[in-house]
């Protein structure tokens, strides 16, 4: 999977200016894209089965969404009908639904990002630029694990001293709070520990550098350099109001100059960038052995 | 040493005037001049910001290396609550945790520790847009509890006014996110009709801080107090 071995900071700056233009854009169309993208590159990581279980999600959020919508604007100009006081207007209903598909696919894009940024990637962006940060990232989410590991041998143990034996709610509750607060004793002493290796082990030297796996190569630098003007074309577009669309008070008609067709196919070209990569992948998703 | 310590002045001056001026006008500066639907744009520009001042301002200082790897600690430990208590909504002590942080580490790293504890924990439980904003809350609930209790003797009644209080602007804030993801714009009718849905986890949220700043902040503070005082970190200067 070569879009997993790209330099994080190219991802990050992609997948920000994909979900950044998708929440901000009103145009049906422009979701519309954002969407089937959204789908396509959550198919190519995850196979079948949890685009579809997303996708039912996504389509139940959409729903939630439609249904309360007209309860809470009033605006709209084309009555369908009334309920009580309530007028139930087309354009609050598909309003509703164009937030309802932005939302679900903004968060289809951070499911990408969730796979393609682990936290490894996550302590390399902040240690690159801010060490400190990163190296306080790096370390507690190497101790979370052993946290929950120490927890546990916390609680057998007092499970083994027959402790929870027919205690009553209130005693488990304060065992689990003896529990935490062991826990947390220990965690402090043990940090102590650590910090004094780290130091032993150079830690404080002025010129140390930060781990990191990645580096730059020629197509991290042509895709970071296409993302950003593809991304900032397409910001100057809506700036100027370019494929701008409104749904209050009444829907705004749907525009088909150059212009528009420029703006829409670049937001195209932008999502779909990683084809080549994406092709391969869904190849992949289609290979793998169904046995 | 004088001088060193006035042009330490003269940095925390500049620090706190970009903090809580330079952004402020900047927000205004954001809904005045730009076009009406622009709100969402500047709320989530405004976050990344602060949280990036706040950053970066922790990198340009001196810090030991006990005092990064304890931050670090509280971070996994509040990260560790947060999952123990998954089951049951929020109702986490991921809030009294950082505040006890900021009582004991001061401000910025009260700052810095809420901050992490929302990017550490959203790697477990899925980034999204509230990111930025969960740092931004936690963070300035860590901050304020360093500016208000670090190095005074701890007044445990006050902490948990405290705790309740952040309870409460932690839901109030991320409102203003949900609003303004909604509508992306600012409506104070549709704001106040999020705040009355949003009731319950307000009072689950404040009554959880406080059950669990009742509990936490003795045995905690006795700890990190024991800590502070054997090995000389976050010593008030």
């Amino acid at each position: 999977m070569n879009l997993e071995r790209k330099n994080p900071i190219t991802i990050l700056c992609y997948l920000f200016f994909v979900i950044f233009i998708t929440i901000f854009s009103t145009n049906p169309i422009m979701l519309g894209i954002s969407f089937v993208s959204s789908i396509l590159f959550y198919f190519a990581l995850k196979g079948w089965k949890k685009t579809l279980i997303r996708l039912a999600y996504s389509l139940l959020f959409v729903a939630i969404i439609t249904l309360v919508n007209p309860l809470f604007s009033r605006q709209g100009m084309t009555a369908l009908f009334e309920i009580g006081s309530l007028i139930v207007t087309k354009e609050s209903i598909l309003y509703g639904v164009a937030i309802g598909v932005m939302f679900s696919s903004s968060m289809i894009w951070f499911g990408v990002m969730n796979i393609l940024l682990d936290s490894d990637k996550i302590s390399y962006i902040f240690g690159k630029y801010t060490p400190k940060i990163g190296t306080i990232l790096s370390v507690s989410l190497g101790l979370f694990p052993k946290y929950i590991a120490q927890y546990k041998k916390i609680d057998n143990n007092l499970k083994a001293l027959g402790l929870y034996n027919q205690a009553s709610l209130w005693r488990k509750i304060k065992l689990k709070m003896h529990t935490l607060s062991t826990l947390i004793s220990w965690s402090i002493e043990g940090a102590l520990t650590l910090s004094d290796s780290m130091s032993a082990r150079g830690y404080d030297l002025k010129h140390k550098r930060v781990f990191g796996k990645y580096h730059f190569g020629v197509s991290d630098i042509i895709l970071l350099i296409i993302s950003i003007a593809v991304g900032v074309v397409i910001l100057v577009f809506m700036g100027l109001g370019v494929g701008s669309y409104y749904f209050y008070p009444t829907f705004k008609p749907l525009q088909w100059n150059v212009d528009v067709w420029i703006y829409f196919a670049t937001f195209c070209f932008m999502n779909l960038m990683l084809a080549v990569d994406l092709w391969e992948m869904i190849k992949w998703q289609f290979s793998i052995s169904k046995i | 040493m004088m001088n060193i310590t006035n042009k330490n002045k003269i940095k925390n001056l500049i620090f706190y005037f970009i903090a809580f001026v330079l952004v402020p006008t900047l927000i205004a500066i954001g809904l005045i001049f730009m076009p009406s639907k622009s709100y969402a744009v500047v709320s989530i520009v405004i976050a990344i910001l602060i949280n990036v001042i706040f950053l970066f301002d922790f990198e340009r200082k001196k810090t030991a290396t006990r005092e990064i790897v304890l931050i670090a600690v509280m971070v996994a430990l509040t990260v560790v609550s947060r999952l123990l208590f998954a089951p049951i909504p929020s109702f986490k002590p991921v809030t009294s945790i950082v505040i006890i942080a900021g009582i004991a580490f001061g401000a910025r790293a009260g700052y810095i520790t809420g901050a992490m504890a929302a990017v550490v924990s959203d790697i477990f439980f899925g980034q999204g847009p509230w990111t930025p904003f969960q740092m931004l809350v936690w963070g300035i609930i860590g901050f304020f509890a360093g500016v208000f209790f670090y190095g005074k003797t701890i007044k445990l009644w006050l902490v948990m006014i405290y705790s309740m209080i952040s309870g409460v602007v932690f839901s109030v804030i991320m409102d203003i996110w949900t609003v303004i993801a909604i509508e992306n714009t600012f409506s104070l009718i549709r704001y106040s009709q999020v705040l009355l849905a949003s009731l319950p986890f307000m009072a689950i949220y404040a009554v959880s801080n406080l059950i669990f700043t009742i509990v936490l902040t003795k045995p905690f503070m006795k700890k990190l107090t024991r800590i502070k005082d054997k090995f000389g970190v976050f010593c008030k200067s």
